[in-house]
């Protein structure tokens, strides 16, 4: 397990900050409000009205996107992509904070289950051949 | 149908992250801006995610997010051929945990009524 944290621990904690920035960058959307998606695609200015709103969430999106590629250079793929499920973990935690929306006992023990699975495949690792 | 567009979408994820890491990652840093591989793996990740999110309005949540995690199964096919990682007994029992974790989580995301 030390090997694989020695060998894989840098991008493992870039593959968190990534995928901390996808649940922000989905917070933000949330934030943006616009479930009626339809209705601002009827002109030009709708359609711009609605670039606008969501551009926030674009903009994390596409820096947690640019962190996991550096990341993704740092280890085995197939170690670190998993990690990006984390973002449903921190996902309802920000959501639980900034939106309020309560986090019921099942829910803590989905993330502790897949918090779980994310160490067990985080601290494997076969060896890399390049 | 939806079968089809699921499958495809999560192997179309885990080629993007193939493609990703093939644009260079640690060596390169921000070169990485300079790389096809990069674009390739970019949008490839996009159009899944955009694959998903149709999904999710058509499937009920906690359905479609816990297949969504076939992607990791994917990825270590892919990176078991392509980038010679080997497929481990605890890379798999790690991926069975995940996608069981995933599953509850969005059991219960769903049974809360979001």
């Amino acid at each position: 397990m030390l090997e694989s944290l020695k060998r894989n621990g840098k991008g493992i904690v870039f593959l968190l900050i990534s995928a901390m920035c996808l649940s922000i960058g989905q917070l933000l959307w949330k934030f943006a409000n616009v479930s009626d998606f339809g209705a601002y695609l009827t002109g030009i200015s709708g359609i711009w009205t609605l670039f606008v709103k969501l551009l926030p969430g674009f903009i994390v999106y596409g820096i947690g996107a640019v962190i996991m590629t550096i990341g993704l250079g740092y280890g085995e793929l197939s170690v670190l992509q998993p990690i990006n499920c984390m973002s449903y973990v921190f996902g309802l935690i920000l959501s639980a904070v900034f939106l309020t929306d309560p986090i019921t006992p099942l829910m803590v023990v989905g993330e502790v289950i897949i918090m779980a699975g994310v160490v067990l495949i985080g601290g494997s690792s076969g060896g890399e051949a390049k | 149908m939806i079968v089809v567009l699921l499958l495809a979408s999560t192997l179309t994820s885990s080629f993007a992250g193939y493609f990703l890491k093939k644009s260079g990652g640690s060596d390169r840093k921000l070169g990485i801006f300079l790389s096809p591989w990069f674009y390739i793996g970019g949008f490839l990740y996009a159009a899944s995610a955009m694959a998903m999110i149709y999904m999710m309005k058509v499937i009920p949540y906690a359905v479609i997010l816990p297949l969504g995690s076939l992607t990791y199964v994917w990825t270590m096919f892919v990176s078991n051929r392509l980038l010679g990682e080997k497929i481990t007994k605890r890379k798999i029992a790690g991926m069975c945990v995940i996608i069981t974790g995933v599953a509850i989580l969005a059991y219960a995301t769903q049974i809360a009524g979001r």
